[in-house]
């Protein structure tokens, strides 16, 4: 399958940084500068297609593997970007099993694609909660400050001055009766959203609270239950909170 | 920030099981896995041990000690099988072939890397059997033997 022709002219093709490995019969393990982050060696492999024109590229199922060690794919969502990052760079996928099969003359080409999806693969471990999770309030900000810039939002808002410790992460007092925006992403600051609120309405302030979740699983029941009771308005995600934001503005403002 | 000490404490420390292993491993796509759960002996530590052997290729295995914080999962310490080449580093590779450890270091988290990018070629085992049974007792679990027997009888050259 693998004349020593082909295998020279792979490795000329990558500054002679390129050997094959008989892994087992047939099955040749790659064997050049294509890492992943920790220093071991991407696992690839060179085998026989189904079609004998064309060479195999695969990973014998190493990558998924890999993510495993902290990350599963075990969500629609999560299937789907998969699928995605399979789809662009032309890859297949038998029971875990990546592959590739390409003509002889495009085994270069083939290799370079193979691992590049290895590497989008692997690094789907940045989609892990705690990672997006923690950025939540950048995300918010984000929109908030680009998106929802024409209500002059104002960051970090104090109602009472005299106590700083009932703050509010955004206000929009474009109007009389103030929106308090609280974003909320964990029981520690829904209890703080929860409280602030209940300060404001003992204080008789006239506000309308605005409550943006991370998602509904984010905080126990307990925690939803105290903030339901005290707030005006939540929106269970960040992705819904971008849907309606402005539609809800623009009703608030009317309305006062 | 963790300190090299600090990390050494935390991958060597005794711990107990809290979540057992699952009797027999289970099948995911190419490879069979198991995991299970510690705690460190006063409970406040949290950790998971992953285990991962490819079905075909029994040399390439991978167990796995993360530890988890309020908000992340670090890798700490990992053994590796014979699966090919690893270098410690990337742009200046002196590449290692053999069973190897991964372990994390005070530098790369300060440098925002939780990659486990020590690596050390090992002579400690060589087999899955013989890394399984050195992990639980470098990683400290007191009572691994009650899960896993015969464990305690593996070591390298005995």
């Amino acid at each position: 399958m693998l004349t020593q022709e082909f295998i020279n002219e792979l490795k000329r093709k990558f500054n002679n940084y390129f050997s094959l490995k008989e892994k087992r019969e047939n099955i040749f393990q790659v064997f050049a500068p294509l890492y992943h982050p920790d220093g071991d060696m991407m696992d690839i492999f060179i085998t026989e297609a189904p079609n004998p024109e064309l060479i195999r590229i695969t990973d014998f199922g190493l990558t998924l593997m890999r993510l495993s060690y902290s990350f599963e794919i075990d969500t629609p969502n999560k299937e789907k970007i998969f699928n995605k990052i399979l789809a662009e760079n032309s890859i297949q996928n038998e029971n875990g099993n990546l592959f590739i099969d390409v003509k002889p003359q495009y085994v270069y080409h083939g290799l370079l694609q193979f691992a590049q999806a290895v590497s989008k693969i692997t690094n789907m471990r940045l989609f892990r909660r705690e990672i997006i999770h923690s950025l939540f309030f950048e995300m918010l900000d984000d929109f908030i400050m680009t998106k929802l810039q024409k209500y002059n939002p104002i960051k970090k808002f104090y109602p009472i001055p005299e106590h700083e410790e009932y703050e509010v992460d955004y206000c929009f007092n474009q109007r009389k009766r103030p929106i308090y925006l609280f974003g909320v992403n964990n029981n520690a600051n829904a209890r703080l959203a929860t409280i602030c609120c209940q300060k404001f309405i003992a204080e008789k302030l006239n506000f309308t609270s605005l409550i943006v979740l991370e998602s509904l699983d984010v905080i126990g029941k307990k925690d939803q239950a105290r903030l339901m009771s005290a707030a005006d308005k939540q929106f269970p995600s960040l992705e819904e909170f971008q849907k309606r934001a402005e539609e809800y503005l623009e009703r608030e403002i009317l309305q006062n | 920030m963790l300190t090299d000490e600090q990390i050494n404490k935390l991958i060597t420390e005794e711990k107990i099981i809290t979540k057992p292993p699952k009797k027999d491993f289970s099948s995911e796509n190419q490879h069979f896995r198991n995991e299970f759960q510690l705690s460190s002996l006063d409970g406040k530590r949290k950790y998971t041990v992953f285990i991962r052997q490819h079905k075909e290729f029994r040399e390439n295995f991978s167990i796995g000690l993360l530890y988890h914080l309020e908000e992340e999962s670090i890798n700490l310490f990992r053994c590796n099988g014979n699966h090919g080449e690893v270098v410690v580093d990337i742009l200046n590779p002196s590449p290692h072939y053999g069973f190897h450890t991964h372990k994390i270091t005070a530098d790369l988290l300060e440098n925002n890397i939780n990659e486990p990018k020590k690596v050390e070629v090992t002579s400690e085992y060589a087999s899955f059997e013989q890394a399984l049974a050195y992990f639980c007792r470098y990683v400290n679990v007191k009572d691994c033997s009650d899960y896993f027997p015969n464990i305690n009888q593996l070591k390298l050259f005995e």
